[in-house]
C-alpha cells in the first residue's frame, strides 16, 4: 500500500548476548499402530550462541491413565522410540511423557486426552488463477480443498499435515529409462490447523489445505497425488500452535502482534526456574488420498527440464551427463538428465489406486 | 529486487505529480493599473472608485483628508504612481503592504520598522476604537501606545478594584482572538482571553499599562487610566509577512505567569513550518518536536507524553473528545490544518476543567468564521488535498468556516505496476464545519461538525473501513464583566469495519464502535483581584460496541455474533480557585470529582475463587437489566499548582496532579493498529489512576528574547493494562481473561531553551524520560518477566530535538528540525530450536532490548512568490526534505526463517529522502 511509498526491508543483526539452552521436547502419540518417536535436543543461540545439539542417554517414557508405564530406547542421536508391540495409542485415554536427562533434570508433560478425529469425507480442487508479479503471467493451478463432516462433536479443534507425490517423465532421449520416469515426493513445512469451535456444526467444510501451482512447478505434469493426515487436538494444544505460527510467521510487520515466548505443555520439575519448550501431542489420526491426473486439466505445465539445455551424451572420460549453457563452458547438472537424484524410479504401490 | 522496482516506479509517480504540481507562473507580473476620471471629487469618493477597481484597501484618518478635492484622469496608469501623485501632493505619505494601503500624516513609515513592535500607526486604530472608551484623542502624531484612554465613569470611587474586560480582535479580520494575554507589568497580573477573545481583569483603580502580546499579531501596549468596572476591546494588527510565522510562541511571559507546569502552546504557523514527510502538516505529530512527547515510530497512530500510552491523551476538537486521531493509521492527522487557530498541549499541570485522561490535553482551537468577508484557502500535496472557505452569513453576527480535505491516493494506486497494488485501495476524506452567531453582546452559539471516513482495500480479500463523526452545540454567555460561562452538548462517534470474502465459508463482516454523549458547563467568575474562580460540571454516557460479526455472504459458516454493548455514566464536577497570594506568589488549587457506573444490559461472567480468569474457570455468568448498575467507582482528582515568580524574568513551579480514566485502547501491537479495540472499566478492569508530581524553574534572558526551562516530574501509575502473550482481542467478550493489571512508574527531565524573536529563531529541548511497567499477577501467564518492572514500549531515555528557523528575505523562509531519539525496547528472539520440522524461535523477556537510535533531520523552505502584488490569488509554495539524512530509521527490527536460518531484518518506513512540494493558496 501507502506505506510501500519507501518502506524498506533490510537484514540486521542484532547483538544478542543472551543465551539459554532449553530442553526441547518433540512427541507424538495416536491411535495408529506404529512406533512413535520423542525426540529430544538442546536449543541453540541467535547469533553464534551454540547450535542444536541432540540430548542423548535420557530416560524417556509414557504414562497412561491407568497407571501403565512405556519405556522408550534411543536408537539414534536424541531420537527416541517405541515398541509397537507394547504400546499402540486408545481414543479416550490420558498420555503423558516423563523424561530423566543424563545431568538428572526431570521434565514430565501435563497429561492430554486423546479425542477421537471424524475422518476425511472429501478432498476437492478448484480452478484457480492468481495474479502473481509478472502481470502477463498469472498463476494458475489447482486449490485443494478438504471436507469432515463432524458427526460426534467430540472434536473441534484440527491439525493437518500433508504430503505430495507427483509423476515426472524427462522429454531427452537419451538417457536410460529408468532415469526418466520418476516419483517425487513433498512433505508440508506449515502449520496447519483448524478450530470449528465458532462454526455452527463442527464440521470442517470448504478447507483449503495448499495451492499445487501448474505455473511454477510440474507437479500437474502427469499425475499428482496428496495424502492429508488429519490429527485431533484438545485446544490446549490447537492454542500452542497457533501461537507458534502466530510467533514464528507473522512477527514483525508495524501492525503485527509483539512477540512472546511459546510455552508448551512440558515443565521442569527438578528445577522449577528452568524452561522447556516443545510439545508432547495425543492425537487421533485419519487420512485420506486424492489424484489429480493430467487428463482432468489443460493448463500448460511448467517442466524444469526446459531450462537444461539439449542433453547431450557425455564426452569420452566424463561419468555425468552435461548441460551446455554457455558457448564453451560446461555445467554439470545430473538432475537434468537422471531424476533418480531428486526422486526415485520406484513406482509408489497405492499409485493406480483410484481416488 | 521487486521491492526496489515497486519504490521507484512509486518515485517515478510522485515525482510526475509533483511536476504536475508546480507552479505555473505567469511571467509579466503586471502593476496594478487604474483608469477613472476624477473630476472635483473627495477622496473618500477617490478610495472607493479604487477600491472597486482593485481589491486593496485604505486605512486613513478622515480628518487629514477632508479637505482634498482631486480633479485627474488616469488611463490604465500603475497604481503607485496615482497614488503618488494625489496623496504624496496632499502632503500625506502613503505605504502599501500587501492588499492594504496605510496612509499617514507626517511620518513615512519606513519598511525596515514593518515587523518590527514600534509599528503602530495612528491611522489605524482610531476609527475602530469602541463607543464605550472615553478616548482621549491624540493631537497630531501621537502614538496609539502612547495614549491614555480612560475607562469608566469619574469620581464614584478612586480607589479599591475595578473590572475591566473587553475583546481582543483582529484588526483585519475582525475575528477575535483566543489566547492572547494582557498583562499589567508592575503588578504581575495578566489574563489570557477565551475562545472568543474575551477577557476580563481586576486591576486597581489608577493608571495601568496593559501589554498585549498574541501569536501571530503585532505586541502592543496600551495606557489606561481605570476608573470604575469598564470595557476596553484592543485590537491586534496581524504580523504581516507571515508567511512562515517567525513568532514561535509570543506569550514570552506566560511561562513565567502561568501556574501550570508543563503547558506547551503551538501556533498553528509554528506547526506548518515544520517541515513534512507526504506534505501535510500534521498537527498531532508536529508536537513531537515538544519536550517530553514522543512516538514509538513513523506510520503510528498516536503520540505518548511523559511516559502515557497512546489512549491516555484526551484530545479535544470544538471541546469535543476524538477516538481517532490519525489517517491512514498514523500518516495523516485528523485535524485539517487549514481551520486550526491553535494547539495547546497540557504535560502536566492539567486545568480541573479537564479530565479522564491520565497523562495530556491537545486541545485544539478551531478559527471562527470571518465575519466580514469570504476568504478561502487551499493547498494540493502529493497525495491530499485541501480547502477550505470561511465568511459571513448575516454581516457580524454569523459567520461560517467549512473545511475539506481528500486524497487522490486511489488514482496514484490505480497505476501502479504491481498488482496488488494495483487493486488495493486507500483513501480518506474529512468535513468541518463551525457556524457561529452572536446573539447579542452577551450570548453567541457555536455549532460544529466534523465527519472523517477512511478507506482501504487489501488486494483482493479484506477491507477496513473507519469513520468518525463528531457534533458540538456550544452556547457563550457573558452575563457581566466577572463572570462567563459556556454550555456545551457534545457527541462523538468513532467506528470501523473489516470485512473479508477470501473464503467463502468464512466470509464475514466485522463492526466495532464506540459512541460519547455528553452535556458539560464551565464557569469562569473573577471574584476579585486575587481569586479567579473556575467551576463546572460534564455528564457523559459512554456506548461500546465491543464487537459484532456478521456473514456477509449466504453460504458463509460464521455464526453470527454480537457482544453486548458496554455502557457507563461518568459524572464529573470541578473547581479551580486561582490565588494571587502576593504579587510573587500565586497558587492554583483545584479538585475533580469524578464517578463512574457501569450499566447493565450484558452478561457477566464469573470465575471460580482463586483462580486465574480463563474460560475453563467460568462458574457462572449473570445477566444485568438495562438499568442495573454492575459497578461504580468514585474517587476524587486533585491538581495544585504554585508559581513564585523568584525575579523580573524567572520563576518557580510546583505542581501535582491526580488524573483518573475509565476507558482503554486495547492494542496487541506496538503501535495503535488497525483493529484495536475500546474498552470501559468495568468490574474486573478498574480504572486507570495517575499521579504526577512536577517541579519547573524558568529564566527569560536577553529582554525576553531566550526563554529557558526545566522541567522535572515523576509518576506513577495504577491498574496498566497490558496483555498475556499472543492474545486475541476481536471478538472476546471475555476479555479480562486477556488482560494483566500492573503498575507504571514515570519519571523524567527536560531542558528547553528558546529564541522567540528574529529573522533566526527556534529551540534546542532534551529529554531524559523512563517508563516501566510491572505486572505481577498471582498467576503463570499473569507475571510478565518475574514480576519485575519492564520498559513500556514507548520507554525512550533519549531525546534531543532542535528547531531552527531562519526569515532569509520576507519572500524565503527556511525551517529546519533534528532529532535524536533512544531506540524504543523490543523483544529479541534468544534462541532457535528445531520443531516440526522447522526452525523455530525463542522470545527474550519483554522488551528486553532495544531497536537502533533514531536520527532525522528535515528541512523545508517556503517561497512566497507574490509578496506585495495585489493579486486576487495569494500562493505559496513549500519545498520540504523528510529525512534529509536519508537514514534507515529502523521502525522495527524481526526475525524470520530464511530456509532454516534465523536472519534479523530491519523494517524502516522511510528509508531515504523523501521531497515534497506543497502549493497552498487563498483568496
Amino acid at each position: 500500500m501507502l506505506l510501500s511509498l519507501s518502506t524498506c526491508i533490510d537484514k540486521f543483526d542484532p547483538d544478542i548476548t543472551e543465551y539459554q539452552d532449553f530442553l526441547v521436547v518433540e512427541g507424538l502419540i495416536t491411535n495408529d499402530s506404529t512406533t512413535y518417536y520423542v525426540k529430544l535436543s538442546r536449543s541453540g543461540g541467535i547469533g553464534g550462541g551454540g547450535w542444536i545439539q541432540p540430548e542423548d542417554n535420557a530416560i524417556i517414557t509414557i504414562h497412561d491413565d491407568f497407571g501403565n508405564t512405556y519405556i522408550l530406547t534411543e536408537y539414534k542421536h536424541g531420537i527416541y522410540r517405541s515398541d509397537p508391540t507394547d504400546l499402540i495409542g486408545k481414543i479416550g485415554r490420558e498420555y503423558y511423557v516423563h523424561i530423566e536427562t543424563e545431568n538428572g533434570e526431570i521434565y514430565e508433560s501435563d497429561p492430554l486426552k486423546m479425542l477421537a478425529v471424524p475422518p476425511i469425507d472429501n478432498i476437492r480442487k478448484k480452478y484457480l488463477k492468481k495474479e502473481s508479479i509478472n502481470p502477463d503471467k498469472p498463476d494458475e493451478g489447482f486449490l485443494i480443498y478438504l471436507d469432515s463432516y463432524n458427526q460426534n462433536n467430540s472434536c473441534t479443534h484440527y491439525r493437518y499435515k500433508y504430503e505430495e507425490t507427483w509423476e515426472i517423465f524427462i522429454h531427452w532421449t537419451y538417457p536410460p529409462i529408468e532415469k526418466r520416469h520418476c516419483w517425487f515426493s513433498e512433505e508440508s513445512n506449515n502449520i496447519l490447523i483448524k478450530s470449528t469451535e465458532d462454526l455452527v456444526d463442527n464440521s470442517v467444510i470448504g478447507f483449503p489445505v495448499t495451492f499445487v501451482s501448474a505455473t511454477t512447478t510440474n507437479k500437474l505434469g502427469i499425475k499428482y497425488c496428496i495424502n492429508i493426515k488429519q490429527y485431533s487436538l484438545n485446544k490446549e494444544e490447537y492454542e500452542f500452535w497457533s501461537k507458534l505460527s502466530i510467533t514464528n510467521e507473522n512477527i514483525g510487520g508495524i501492525y503485527d502482534p509483539i512477540p512472546s515466548s511459546v510455552q508448551g505443555n512440558i515443565f521442569c520439575c527438578s528445577d522449577s526456574s528452568k524452561r522447556a519448550l516443545g510439545y508432547f501431542s495425543v492425537s487421533a489420526y485419519t487420512s485420506a488420498r486424492y489424484f489429480i491426473s493430467k487428463t482432468e486439466h489443460d493448463m500448460k505445465v511448467y517442466d524444469p527440464y526446459d531450462l537444461c539445455d539439449e542433453a547431450k551424451p557425455p564426452p569420452p572420460g566424463l561419468h555425468y551427463y552435461i548441460l551446455q549453457s554457455q558457448p564453451f563452458e560446461y555445467t554439470v547438472d545430473t538432475a537434468c538428465v537422471d531424476c533418480t537424484v531428486d526422486g526415485t524410479n520406484k513406482e509408489p504401490d497405492y499409485w493406480n489406486n483410484t481416488n | 529486487m521487486i521491492y526496489k522496482l515497486r519504490n521507484l516506479f512509486f518515485y517515478k509517480v510522485i515525482i510526475g505529480l509533483l511536476l504536475f504540481v508546480l507552479p505555473h507562473y505567469s511571467s509579466g507580473q503586471e502593476n496594478q493599473a487604474l483608469t477613472a476620471d476624477f473630476h472635483n471629487i473627495s477622496f473618500e469618493s477617490f478610495v472607493k472608485e479604487i477600491e472597486e477597481q482593485i481589491p486593496v484597501k485604505f486605512f486613513y484618518k478622515k480628518e487629514w483628508v477632508e479637505e482634498i478635492i482631486i480633479n485627474k484622469a488616469y488611463s490604465n496608469t500603475p497604481l503607485e504612481i496615482v497614488l503618488n501623485d494625489v496623496i504624496n501632493s496632499a502632503g500625506l505619505k502613503f505605504y502599501i503592504i500587501e492588499n492594504n494601503i496605510i496612509i499617514t500624516h507626517k511620518y513615512r513609515i519606513k519598511e525596515n520598522i514593518i515587523g518590527d513592535n514600534n509599528f503602530q500607526d495612528d491611522s489605524i486604530q482610531y476609527n475602530i476604537l469602541t463607543d464605550e472608551v472615553n478616548k482621549k484623542l491624540p493631537n497630531e502624531y501621537e502614538d496609539i501606545e502612547f495614549t491614555v484612554y480612560e475607562i469608566g465613569n469619574k469620581g464614584i470611587k478612586h480607589e479599591g478594584i475595578a473590572n475591566l474586560s473587553g475583546y481582543i480582535k483582529c484588526y483585519e479580520t475582525g475575528k477575535a482572538i483566543p489566547g492572547a494575554v494582557v498583562y499589567v507589568n508592575e503588578l504581575h497580573i495578566g489574563a489570557s482571553t477565551n475562545s472568543d477573545g474575551y477577557y476580563t481583569l481586576s486591576l486597581p483603580r489608577g493608571e495601568h499599562q496593559l501589554n498585549i502580546q498574541c501569536i501571530g499579531h503585532e505586541e502592543t501596549k496600551r495606557n489606561i487610566r481605570l476608573l470604575s468596572d469598564g470595557i476596553f476591546d484592543i485590537n491586534l494588527k496581524e504580523k504581516f509577512f507571515a508567511i512562515n510565522e517567525v513568532v514561535i510562541f509570543a506569550d514570552t511571559k506566560e511561562s513565567l505567569n502561568g501556574t501550570h507546569v508543563g503547558l506547551e502552546k503551538m501556533s498553528i504557523k509554528r506547526i506548518k513550518s515544520l517541515p513534512t514527510s507526504l506534505g501535510e502538516v500534521d498537527v498531532i505529530k508536529g508536537t513531537l518536536a515538544l519536550p517530553g512527547v514522543q512516538s514509538v515510530g513513523e506510520g503510528s497512530a498516536g503520540i505518548n507524553i511523559r511516559g502515557g500510552a497512546a489512549d491516555q491523551n484526551l484530545i479535544l476538537m470544538y471541546g469535543t473528545p476524538f477516538f481517532s486521531s490519525s489517517h491512514f493509521f498514523g500518516f495523516f492527522s485528523t485535524f485539517n490544518p487549514l481551520i486550526i487557530e491553535k494547539v495547546s498541549l497540557y504535560k502536566g499541570g492539567i486545568p480541573a476543567e479537564y479530565g479522564g485522561r491520565l497523562s495530556s490535553v491537545i486541545d485544539i482551537d478551531v478559527i471562527n468564521g470571518n465575519t466580514e468577508k469570504l476568504k478561502a484557502k487551499g493547498g494540493i500535496s502529493p497525495v491530499t488535498a485541501q480547502f477550505m472557505i470561511e465568511g459571513p452569513i448575516i454581516k457580524d453576527k454569523t459567520s461560517f468556516v467549512l473545511a475539506s480535505r481528500t486524497t487522490y491516493s486511489n488514482w496514484l494506486l490505480g497505476l501502479m505496476d504491481d498488482p496488488e497494488l494495483r487493486s488495493s485501495k486507500a483513501s480518506f476524506y474529512d468535513i468541518n464545519a463551525k457556524i457561529t452567531h452572536k446573539i447579542n453582546d452577551k450570548n453567541s452559539i457555536q455549532l460544529s461538525g466534523y465527519k472523517g471516513h477512511d478507506n482501504f482495500k487489501f488486494s483482493f480479500d479484506t477491507s477496513y473501513a473507519y469513520n468518525s463523526n463528531v457534533l458540538s452545540l456550544k452556547w457563550i454567555r457573558k452575563p457581566g464583566s466577572k463572570i462567563s460561562s459556556i454550555y456545551s452538548v457534545n457527541y462523538s462517534k468513532y467506528d470501523y469495519s473489516i470485512e473479508s470474502w477470501a473464503i467463502k465459508q468464512n466470509a464475514f463482516e466485522f463492526n466495532h464502535d464506540i459512541q460519547y454523549y455528553d452535556i458539560k458547563g464551565d464557569i469562569k467568575y473573577n471574584i476579585n483581584k486575587k481569586h479567579r474562580l473556575s467551576y463546572g460540571f460534564d455528564l457523559g454516557l459512554y456506548d461500546i460496541n465491543p464487537g459484532e460479526i456478521k456473514k456477509n455472504y449466504s453460504e458463509s459458516l460464521i455464526i453470527p455474533y454480537d457482544i453486548n454493548n458496554e455502557q457507563a455514566i461518568v459524572a464529573n464536577v470541578y473547581a479551580e480557585d486561582n490565588f494571587k497570594i502576593s504579587p510573587t506568589l500565586s497558587l492554583n488549587i483545584g479538585i475533580r470529582l469524578s464517578s463512574f457506573f457501569q450499566l447493565g444490559g450484558k452478561v457477566i461472567y464469573d470465575y471460580k475463587d482463586n483462580t486465574e480468569k480463563t474460560e475453563n474457570n467460568i462458574i457462572d455468568s449473570t445477566y444485568y437489566d438495562k438499568n442495573d448498575i454492575i459497578s461504580k467507582y468514585l474517587g476524587p482528582e486533585y491538581r495544585i499548582s504554585f508559581n513564585y515568580r523568584t525575579g523580573a524574568s524567572s520563576a518557580i513551579k510546583l505542581n501535582y496532579n491526580r488524573t483518573r480514566q475509565y476507558i482503554h485502547l486495547l492494542s496487541n501491537s506496538t503501535a495503535i493498529s488497525p483493529s484495536s479495540i475500546w474498552k470501559l472499566s468495568d468490574n474486573y478492569i478498574k480504572p486507570l489512576i495517575g499521579d504526577q508530581l512536577a517541579l519547573g524553574y524558568y529564566y527569560n534572558f536577553l529582554n525576553d528574547n531566550y526563554q529557558s526551562s526545566i522541567e522535572i516530574y515523576y509518576k506513577k501509575m495504577q491498574n496498566m493494562l497490558d496483555l498475556k502473550g499472543n492474545s486475541v482481542l476481536i471478538m472476546n467478550d471475555k476479555i479480562e481473561s486477556a488482560i494483566i493489571s500492573g503498575d507504571g512508574k514515570a519519571y523524567g527531565i527536560e531542558f528547553m531553551i528558546r529564541k522567540n524573536r528574529g529573522r533566526l529563531n527556534g529551540w534546542i529541548n532534551y529529554t531524559y524520560s523512563r517508563t516501566f511497567i510491572k505486572s505481577n499477577g498471582k498467576y503463570d501467564n499473569e507475571i510478565i518477566n518475574n514480576g519485575d518492572y519492564y520498559s513500556a514500549n514507548y520507554d525512550i531515555p533519549h531525546n534531543l530535538n532542535i528547531l531552527v528557523n531562519f526569515q532569509y528575505s520576507r519572500r524565503l523562509s527556511i525551517s529546519s528540525t533534528f532529532n535524536y531519539s533512544s531506540g524504543r525496547p523490543i523483544t529479541y528472539p534468544i534462541a532457535i530450536y528445531e520443531f516440526d520440522d522447522k526452525i523455530v524461535t525463542e522470545y527474550s523477556d519483554r522488551n528486553k532490548y532495544r531497536i537502533p537510535d533514531y536520527i532525522r533531520w528535515d528541512f523545508s523552505i517556503t517561497f512566497d512568490p507574490n509578496l506585495k502584488r495585489k493579486k486576487k490569488i495569494k500562493s505559496t509554495y513549500s519545498f520540504s526534505l523528510y529525512n534529509a539524512l536519508g537514514r534507515s530509521n529502523p521502525y522495527s527490527v524481526f526475525f524470520k526463517n530464511d530456509n532454516g536460518k534465523i536472519q534479523g531484518y530491519r523494517l524502516s518506513i522511510f528509508d531515504r529522502p523523501i521531497p515534497t512540494i506543497t502549493y497552498n493558496f487563498r483568496f
